[in-house]
C-alpha cells in the first residue's frame, strides 16, 4: 500500500511537470505537425511569392529520339514538338512559345538537354520534361534489369570464423527500425532517468529521503520510486508510440507497407522487449544511485544529456560499423556488457547469426545486473543517505581512484 | 506489595559508532520513559544526529543495543514514531496540505483521516490560511510548523524532534510546546535537542549531554541543576559581608544582591547561621544558587574541550562544579 502511495506521487508529480509535458506532448507534435505545418505554409509562400507559370506551351526537338509524342503529359502546360532548333527559335521569337528544350541526338553519351528561353519557365514545367523522360527511358529497359537497379545490390557478410551469415532481404529495413525504437526508447529512459537522479538528489538534499527512511523500508521507498518513474516513461512512450503509429498507419496507407503487422510478427520482438527494458532499468538504477551520491542536484539534464551523448556514439558505432563485423571480439562484448547489450545485440541480430549462447547470456548478464543493481542501490541508499557525502567532482574522483589503487597494491602484497 | 518499572519507550545501551576513522559516538547509555520529555543535548558535532539516526534504524550502531517502543525497531514500530529533522524534511514544491497528507498516509493512515487530522493540526497552529500555499514560499517559521505537525499527524508514541523551537517567535514556540507537553501528558515520550536551553529547562524533565560521542552529563533538570549549584549561595539584603570561613569569593552585583562562592566542603546552613548572628548584615533572603542548563552547558564543554575529563563506568563524567561565570537564583 505504501508503495503505491509513493509511487502516484513520484508518477503524478512528475507528469504534472512543465517540461514533462513540453516534452511529452510537443515531441510528437514536434515530429508529425512541423513537416505538415511546415509545408503547407512553405507552399503558401511560394504560390504568393512566385509569378504565375507562363501558360503558353513549349516546344521539345528530340533528336535523339527518346521521347513518343503520343505519351505527352500536358500539365502544367501542353508541349509541342519541332524538327529542328532554328522552327523552335522562330517560334519562340514569335511568342508562341514560353521555351523549348533539345534533347541532342549525342544525349545518351552527354546526359544533356538544353533549354532556350526569353523568360525562364516555372520549375514544374522542368520537372515534367524531366519525369516524362526518366519515365521513357525506363520503359525501354527490362523490368528484371530494372527491379535489380532499384534494388541495389545485396551484400553478403562472411566472416572468417563461420559465424556471419547474409543479409536477410529485409535488414536494411530491420535495422532501420531496431534503431528508431533503441533511439526513442533510450530518449526516454534518459528523459526519466534524469528525473530519477533530481528526485533522489534534491530528497536527499531537503531531507525528505530522511523521514522517508523512517517510515518505510529502503526496498518499498526504491520500489515505489522506480515504478512511478517507470510509469512516467512509459506514458511518455505510450505518447510517442502512439504518434508513431498514426505515422504508420499513415505510411502504410500511403506506401502500402504494413510496418505495425511487420513488428508484432517479427521473430525478435521478445529479446527486444526484454534488453530494452532491462536497459530501462538499468538507467535509473544509475540514476538513483548518483542521485545519491549527490554530485549536485538539478544537473540531471545535464548529466544525462552527456549520457545521452555517450549512447548516440554506441548508436553510430551500432548502426554504421557493427553490420560490416558483427562478429568482432568488440561487437560479442559489447553485446554482452550490460550497458551496451541492447544496442548492441540487437543490431547484431539483425545484421548476423547471433550464437544462441551469446543472446542468453547476455540477457542473463543484463538481468542479473537489473537484481544485483536494485541491491547496490539499496546499501547505496542505507550508506549515503544522511552521510555528508562530498560532492563528486572530477578531482574527487581521480582522488578516490588513486585511493582505491593504493588499497588494492596494499592488499596484493 | 510490588512495583513494577514502566518500560522504557527508548533504551539505548552502550552504543558506539564509527564513520571511517572518525567516532562519532562512544559508549553512549540512556533510557526515556513513557510520559517523559528527554533533552539529547550537546554542542555542535557532539553525535546527538548520529544517536538520533541510531535510534530510528537509520544507521546500525557498530557496538551495543538499542531498543524502542519496547523491542528492536521494526516497521509497526517505526509507525508509533514521529520524526522531525533540523530544518527542511518536506517536499518544497508541494502544498502543504498534499504534503502532510502524503506524510501522513505513509504513516499508515488513511488520505480522508490525514486530511482531517492535517486540516485540524493547521488551524491549531495557525497556518489553516497556508493550506494551499506551496512549501517553498513559506517563512522558515511556518515551514517549522508545519514539519511539527508532519511529525505528529500520525499521534506517535514516540516523537523526536531536533531543534523543535528553531525560528520560532515566542508565540509560536508557545504553540509548539503545548503540543509536546499534551503528547506528554497523554504518556508519549518525546526526545528533543534543542540549543535553546532554557526552553529545554522549562520542557524537560531528563536530559543528556553528549561531547565528542561521549555522554558527559545526565540526569534529572531540577537535580542536575543542584548537582552544579552547591558552591554558590545568592543573599539578598543591606550591609556588609566580609569574608568568611569556608567563603573563597564574595560578588555583589546589585546593592541588594551578594553571590558566595564556597569552598567545596562548606556547609551553607553553617555560613548562614554566620550571617545571622552577625550585626553587620541584614539578611532578607537566603538561597542556594542554581545555575542555569546554559551555564552548565558552557561550563562542561569548556572544560571538555581541553583534556578529556575523567569518565566514570556508566560513561558519566564525574566533574568538580566550579565557580560558574554568572548566577541565576531561584
Amino acid at each position: 500500500m505504501r508503495i503505491l502511495t509513493i509511487f502516484w506521487r513520484e508518477y503524478w508529480s512528475n507528469i504534472t511537470r512543465r517540461s514533462y509535458l513540453i516534452f511529452t506532448f510537443g515531441f510528437p507534435l514536434f515530429v508529425i505537425a512541423l513537416p505538415v505545418v511546415g509545408g503547407i505554409a512553405l507552399a503558401l509562400v511560394l504560390q504568393t511569392l512566385l509569378p504565375a507559370t507562363d501558360p503558353r506551351p513549349i516546344g521539345l526537338i528530340d533528336q535523339a529520339a527518346l521521347l513518343s509524342p503520343a505519351n505527352r503529359p500536358n500539365n502544367p502546360v501542353d508541349i509541342v514538338f519541332f524538327d529542328n532548333p532554328a522552327i523552335a527559335a522562330q517560334s519562340l521569337a514569335d511568342g508562341d512559345i514560353q521555351a523549348y528544350y533539345h534533347i541532342p541526338s549525342d544525349y545518351w553519351q552527354s546526359g544533356q538537354v538544353i533549354i532556350t528561353y526569353q523568360t525562364a519557365p516555372a520549375s514544374q514545367v522542368d520537372k515534367m520534361v524531366t519525369n516524362w523522360l526518366e519515365a521513357e527511358i525506363r520503359g525501354k529497359i527490362p523490368s528484371s534489369v530494372l527491379a535489380r537497379v532499384d534494388a541495389g545490390p545485396i551484400i553478403t557478410h562472411q566472416g572468417i570464423s563461420g559465424e556471419s551469415a547474409a543479409f536477410a532481404e529485409n535488414n536494411l529495413l530491420e535495422s532501420i527500425m531496431v534503431v528508431v525504437i533503441i533511439y526513442f526508447v533510450r530518449l526516454a529512459g534518459s528523459f526519466t532517468a534524469s528525473y530519477m537522479f533530481d528526485t533522489i538528489a534534491n530528497e536527499s538534499q531537503d531531507r525528505t529521503l530522511e523521514i522517508l527512511i523512517t517510515t518505510v523500508t529502503p526496498l518499498q521507498l526504491v520500489a515505489g520510486k522506480f515504478l512511478g518513474l517507470l510509469a512516467v516513461g512509459l506514458t511518455q512512450l505510450g505518447m510517442w508510440l502512439g504518434a508513431l503509429l498514426i505515422l504508420t498507419l499513415g505510411a502504410g496507407y500511403f506506401f502500402g507497407v504494413n510496418l505495425l503487422s511487420y513488428l508484432l510478427g517479427w521473430e525478435h520482438l521478445g529479446l527486444m522487449l526484454s534488453a530494452l527494458a532491462a536497459t530501462y532499468i538499468l538507467d535509473h538504477i544509475l540514476a538513483a544511485g548518483m542521485g545519491l551520491k549527490r554530485i549536485s542536484s538539478g544537473s540531471g539534464h545535464l548529466l544525462f544529456n552527456s549520457a545521452n551523448m555517450l549512447m548516440t556514439v554506441i548508436l553510430l558505432y551500432a548502426f554504421y560499423f557493427l553490420p560490416r563485423n558483427p562478429d568482432t571480439f568488440l561487437a560479442v562484448a559489447a553485446s554482452l556488457f550490460p550497458l551496451t547489450a541492447a544496442v548492441v545485440l540487437l543490431i547484431r541480430i539483425v545484421t548476423s547469426e547471433v550464437p544462441l549462447w551469446q543472446v542468453i547470456l547476455s540477457q542473463l548478464l543484463m538481468w542479473g545486473t537489473v537484481i544485483g543493481g536494485v541491491f547496490w542501490l539499496r546499501r547505496l541508499l542505507e550508506a549515503n543517505l544522511v552521510a555528508h557525502a562530498e560532492p563528486m567532482t572530477w578531482p574527487v574522483l581521480f582522488k578516490n581512484g588513486i585511493a582505491g589503487l593504493k588499497r588494492l597494491v596494499i592488499r596484493a602484497k | 506489595m510490588t512495583s513494577t518499572l514502566p518500560v522504557p519507550f527508548v533504551s539505548v545501551r552502550n552504543v558506539r559508532k564509527t564513520f571511517g576513522s572518525k567516532e562519532a559516538v562512544t559508549d553512549v547509555s540512556f533510557e526515556v520513559l513513557p510520559g517523559q520529555v528527554f533533552g539529547l543535548l550537546g554542542p555542535n558535532g557532539a553525535g546527538k544526529t548520529t544517536t538520533i539516526r541510531m535510534i530510528l534504524d537509520i544507521f546500525k550502531p557498530d557496538s551495543g543495543t538499542i531498543e524502542v517502543l519496547g523491542g528492536s525497531i521494526s516497521q509497526a514500530r517505526k509507525d508509533r514514531i514521529g520524526y522531525m529533522p533540523e530544518e527542511r524534511g518536506l517536499y518544497p514544491h508541494m502544498r502543504v496540505l498534499d504534503c502532510l497528507v502524503y506524510l501522513g498516509k505513509l504513516k499508515g493512515l488513511t488520505g480522508l483521516e490525514a486530511r482531517r487530522r492535517a486540516v485540524a493540526f493547521l488551524e491549531r497552529l495557525e497556518l489553516a490560511g497556508q493550506h494551499r500555499q506551496k512549501i517553498e514560499t513559506l517563512s522558515r517559521g511556518m515551514t517549522q510548523k508545519v514539519q511539527v505537525i508532519a511529525a505528529v499527524l500520525h499521534y506517535p508514541d514516540l516523537l523526536i524532534i531536533d531543534e523543535p523551537f528553531a525560528n520560532l517567535d515566542p508565540i509560536n514556540a508557545q504553540l509548539v510546546r503545548d503540543i509536546i507537553l499534551e503528547l506528554r501528558d497523554q504518556g508519549k515520550a518525546v526526545i528533543m535537542t534543542s540549543h535553546q536551553l532554557n526552553l529545554v529547562e522549562a520542557l524537560c524533565d531528563r536530559i543528556v549531554l553528549i561531547h565528542h560521542g561521549r555522554v558527559v552529563l545526565q540526569g534529572q533538570v531540577a537535580e542536575v541543576r543542584r548537582r552544579f549549584a552547591r558552591n554558590v549561595l545568592h543573599l539578598s539584603g543591606s550591609g556588609r559581608l566580609d569574608l568568611l570561613p569556608g567563603v573563597t569569593h564574595i560578588e555583589r552585583r546589585t546593592a541588594a544582591d551578594w553571590y558566595l562562592t564556597l569552598l567545596p566542603e562548606a556547609d551553607p546552613q553553617t555560613i548562614l547561621r554566620t550571617i545571622v548572628s552577625s550585626d553587620a548584615f541584614v539578611l532578607d533572603k537566603f538561597d542556594v544558587a542554581l545555575p542555569s542548563l546554559d551555564e552548565i552547558f558552557v561550563q562542561i564543554v569548556r572544560e571538555q574541550s581541553g583534556p578529556a575529563g575523567p569518565l566514570d563506568t556508566s560513561g558519566t563524567a564525574t566533574l568538580e562544579p566550579n565557580p560558574l561565570p554568572t548566577i541565576r537564583s531561584t
